[in-house]
């Protein structure tokens, strides 16, 4: 139990848990004390004094968000002596500050500028010439003005407590100090913005926003982030339907206030000049401009003689995962009751991980919130590395690494970038890496299982009150399983006496062979050692896509893969594609498959390549311009707030799929999003009396607190496989590892992304490297049986477990999921006399 | 790998797993070549598992830490308060004419450096300025270009 503390703060009570600062306090009661230096999301500084008061009967002034409140305190938040020191403070900081308000970007909401006019501050006691810092203007997407810092450390801590990076620092002291880069070099970082966000002045600025517009005109839209799972809100500022800027709140969302480089900048595709203005319908082999009545006769004109003369088993649609969950509703019902065919899929990775979970567990979603990684003090990741695909979850972990010492489990074929940090940090527990060839997840998981219950470490009434299966893994598990390597073992103690222990198992574009055996294998894991139905203990898929579980969830199904494999081999007639483009990575047999097509609708923002050979192109909207709701890894419907109507003659996915559904003389389902979302609250069980914002089921923060859907959860023994094997000719398996900066058809089109760009290239272990006698950053070339090959940059990394290399997606010879094997040809020593070759 | 950056790893290798290693690493590395050469940083920061703006504002934080290399001739004038009231400013100001640099700076060939400092503990001599280790007492501006040229005879020769 916490124990709670009564004081007093300007004659309110206030009651609040021990160990809370006076400046909680006083927010909690809604009591305002200035601030410059406090965020709520980092541990309290007291660089500012402006947040001073005193106590009742005493002339001491206390920083009031770095002190801890006590019994009976009574606190005085405003006083003549306050306030002259509040008044002092902002002179001093003047002594250094440019007075050119009107022209900074932050006017209008600096919190300098604000706290100076309540407090009548004009100008600085000391007049002398100020010191002059030299300015950064060459980094890409931020950039900096020392002249205007303030020196409250909030970017600098953001950068190293929430983050986990330490861009920044503290450079020289007394009144030269500033923050700075090492040797003033331009930022190379993960370009987050958390530091333009939390800056109080105009020091930090962006040129990606618009800083013509000024604060009040712009009008504040939160809708949820279009791009990963994790369902972060963003608050857009727009004027006239034009985003200038994006930030997020604090109070709302999964996301604490906190936001990625995708989230912050990458929302540009929006106004992309590419845009799809109007439907586009084939005449005579070329795309022509048309009106939508047109090309919908015509969609729904060709279905049905499709229907009528091949059946409705030609007819597929695949969809991608960053619909509405209302859409993928309406299109449920266009396909299978108004075409009558159940070949409605979407290729999302790690679906296939919910699968497992809902085989063993009962729901396929993630067991927990993401804001519950933070107070784990175990997290063990399979197969994911979360700050280049879920950079929030990321977040979440440096919190539980940082705040609470959790320890790092790392299992798969690659080290990631967090485990690196923790090896020598004075601040965490190193990493346990549990790395080996692509495929061992499920053994390196059962050898786990196999420790905890060898060991006696599993949890034993749990097992017999809420699961079934345990004889059959034991058997499976303890006989099968050839004895465990020492880090499994080590890993399987830490992980089992963990009081509070999370699996994130992974989405990354790096996927297992076989998802479904390795969630089944981490739900065994978490069932046998009582890890779920807690808080901060459970299992969460990183799902890839903004609403890869709202379309799970609307029933889709996720064999897109399977749809596409269907239509290279020629067995579809009509091909109906929503913002998907297959054609992304070259394949001919595909494309073939797509040509000989008697219709190919696709439903998209851009003319993409797919777009290209189709019959009919109807141009969609953006994520900013269409209503509904997405649902987050964490199973949170969020709804979305257009910031303006469709662009051009674009029409949202739903009104679109109405329409189909109309001429094709169906029964139509309500029209507006909220009613059919009301429609899915009585179809979907689970979507019952959901609210904005809320999770389902309703009100269920984590699952399985009071039990199991299938009233136990099953420990099922799962299948093994064995790894593809290297061989003398194909020594390596290629994986392809997520970017930070580009994961798809959205990200692609951003310009601010694109100034931020990794270069390709290889990263190959150093053994690895030596062997094959590979220099760092020298050219290669890998090639696969196939005979693709691919030249790129080789850089050793410490990342890759050994026989691994791993290149940035996308990768061209790479198919969609999973590795392959291949070779790599060095081109330095080799290549003089592989031109020789070529020329004789 | 040059022998400066042997003498690098040697001292990195010496402080290995040390997590509060950093300022013992940093002076053993001034005491080595006499400055914090900007090459170094990096190999710090990376030995020590903390990033190379930490080690840059510990560098640029204690005044103790040069990151330009010492002249030949390392002049201290001392701005105790006894040199400081004996007129110790003008003896600083002369050799910043003299030398053509400004205090904390090397000249271009690498001659000199000049650095202003606390008391150095002879305030009956004051004012005080110390060429390589030699005090020169009671100096004053006009004494200034006469003391310089032994070293800079000096200096010509080795050119």
């Amino acid at each position: 139990m916490t124990q709670t503390i009564k004081l007093k703060i300007d004659e309110i009570e206030v009651s609040v848990e021990k160990g809370k600062t006076i400046l909680e306090a006083a927010q909690s009661a809604g009591i305002r004390i200035p601030t410059l230096c406090h965020d709520r999301r980092l541990t309290p500084f007291g660089a500012c004094r402006l947040c001073v008061v005193q106590q009742k009967g005493k002339s001491e002034l206390l920083p009031s968000c770095f002190t801890p409140v006590r019994e009976g305190m009574e606190i005085i938040t405003r006083s003549p002596e306050i306030f002259k020191s509040r008044r002092l403070q902002l002179q001093l900081l003047l002594l250094n500050h440019p007075m050119i308000c009107p022209r900074c970007e932050k006017e209008g909401e600096c919190v300098l500028q604000d706290l100076l006019y309540e407090y009548g501050v004009l100008e600085t006691l000391y007049p002398w010439e100020r010191v002059d810092f030299p300015l950064d203007e060459v980094s890409p997407l931020l950039q900096r003005d020392p002249n205007k810092c303030i020196l409250c450390g909030r970017c600098v801590r953001i950068c190293d407590e929430v983050q986990g990076i330490g861009e920044l620092s503290f450079i020289r002291r007394g009144i030269k100090t500033a923050i700075d880069t090492d040797f003033h070099r331009p930022i190379r970082c993960e370009f987050c913005g958390q530091c333009l966000d939390t800056c109080p002045v105009g020091a930090i600025t962006s040129d990606c926003f618009d800083y013509r517009t000024k604060a009040w005109e712009l009008q504040e839209t939160t809708t949820p982030c279009p791009y990963c799972s994790c369902g972060c809100l963003l608050v857009m500022g727009s004027k006239e339907g034009e985003i200038k800027r994006v930030f997020s709140d604090p109070e709302k969302g999964p996301n604490d206030g906190n936001l990625c480089v995708k989230g912050r900048f990458g929302w540009d595709f929006v106004d992309h000049p590419d845009r799809l203005k109007t439907p586009l319908l084939r005449v005579n082999g070329t795309l022509k401009e048309t009106s939508w009545e047109e090309a919908l006769r015509f969609v729904v004109d060709r279905l049905e003689k499709i229907k009528e003369r091949y059946g409705a088993e030609t007819i597929g649609g695949l969809v991608s995962n960053r619909l509405t969950n209302e859409e993928y509703y309406v299109l449920g019902k266009l396909f299978r009751g108004g075409i009558g065919t159940e070949l409605i899929a979407s290729r999302s990775k790690g679906t296939a991980l919910t699968e497992g979970l809902a085989k063993t567990l009962g729901y396929p979603a993630s067991t927990n919130s993401i804001r519950e990684i933070r107070k784990a003090d175990c997290l063990l990741l399979i197969g994911v590395d979360p700050a280049l695909s879920h950079p929030i979850i990321k977040n979440e972990i440096h919190l539980a690494i940082r705040r609470n010492r959790a320890q790092l489990i790392v299992l798969g074929s690659y080290d990631i970038g967090l485990s690196q940090s923790t090896r020598n940090s004075p601040l965490s527990l190193p990493s346990i890496l549990l790395l080996d060839r692509p495929g061992s997840e499920v053994s390196l998981l059962n050898g786990m299982i196999q420790t905890i219950l060898r060991e006696g470490l599993e949890d034993r009434e749990f097992i017999a009150e809420r699961t079934e299966g345990i004889e059959g893994l034991k058997q499976r598990v303890l006989s099968h399983q050839p004895g465990a390597m020492p880090e499994v073992e080590r890993a399987a103690k830490i992980y089992a006496s963990a009081k509070k222990a999370m699996i994130l198992i992974g989405s990354g574009l790096w996927s297992h062979l076989d998802q479904k055996a390795v969630a089944i294998a981490s739900s065994n894991l978490a069932l046998i050692t009582g890890h779920i139905g807690k808080e901060s203990s459970g299992i969460l898929v990183l799902l890839e896509k903004c609403n890869s579980q709202g379309a799970l969830d609307m029933g889709l199904s996720p064999e897109g893969s399977h749809l596409l494999n269907r239509a290279s081999e020629g067995k579809l007639k009509a091909f109906y594609l929503v913002g998907e483009d297959p054609l992304n990575l070259d394949s001919e047999p595909l494309r073939k498959a797509l040509q000989g097509l008697e219709l190919l609708v696709v439903q998209d923002l851009f003319l993409t390549e797919t777009a290209k050979l189709a019959h009919v192109v109807l141009p969609a909207s953006a994520f900013v311009e269409k209503e509904g709701t997405f649902t987050n890894l964490e199973r949170r419907v969020q709804r979305l707030h257009p910031l303006r109507p469709a662009r051009d003659d674009s029409k949202p996915d739903l009104e679109i799929f109405l329409r189909l559904l109309e001429l094709l003389e169906c029964r139509l389902p309500a029209g507006t999003p909220e009613a059919i979302f009301e429609e899915i609250g009585r179809s979907v069980h689970h979507y019952q009396g959901i609210g904005k914002g809320e999770q389902w089921p309703k009100g269920a923060t984590y699952l399985y607190a009071d039990g199991f859907p299938l009233g136990r959860a099953k420990l099922i023994p799962p299948e093994e496989r064995e790894p593809k094997r290297q061989s003398e000719a194909y020594p390596f398996y290629l994986l392809q590892r997520p970017s930070l900066f580009q994961s798809g058809l959205l990200s692609s089109r951003s310009e601010a992304l694109k100034k931020v760009w990794e270069k390709p290239s290889l990263e190959i272990s150093p053994e690895d490297a030596k062997s094959l006698g590979i220099e760092d950053g020298e050219m290669v070339e890998i090639s696969n049986p196939k005979g693709q090959s691919l030249r790129l940059k080789a850089n050793h990394s410490p990342r890759p477990a050994r026989g691994v290399i791993t290149v940035p997606y996308p990768c061209p010879i790479l198919e969609d999921e999973g590795t392959d094997l291949v070779r790599i040809k060095s081109l330095k020593p080799a290549c003089r006399q592989a031109g020789k070759e070529e020329v004789e | 790998m040059t022998e400066k950056e042997e003498q690098l790893s040697h001292i990195l290798e010496r402080h290995r797993g040390e997590r509060n290693g950093l300022i013992p690493i940093l002076l053993e590395i001034q005491r080595e070549f006499g400055y914090l050469p900007k090459e170094a940083m990096p190999r710090v920061a990376e030995s020590l598992g903390i990033k190379p703006v930490e080690v840059w504002g510990v560098a640029t934080f204690f005044n103790q830490f040069r990151l330009t290399p010492l002249g030949r001739n390392h002049i201290k004038v001392c701005m105790g308060t006894a040199c400081h009231l004996a007129g110790g400013r003008l003896v600083l100001e002369a050799l910043e004419r003299e030398l053509n640099i400004k205090v904390g700076e090397t000249s271009p060939d690498g001659h000199f450096s000049l650095e202003r400092v606390a008391c150095i503990g002879c305030c009956m001599l004051a004012p005080v300025a110390v060429i390589k280790d030699k005090i020169y007492p009671k100096m004053s501006s006009f004494k200034v270009e006469e003391a310089l040229i032994p070293y800079r005879q000096e200096s010509k020769a080795e050119d």
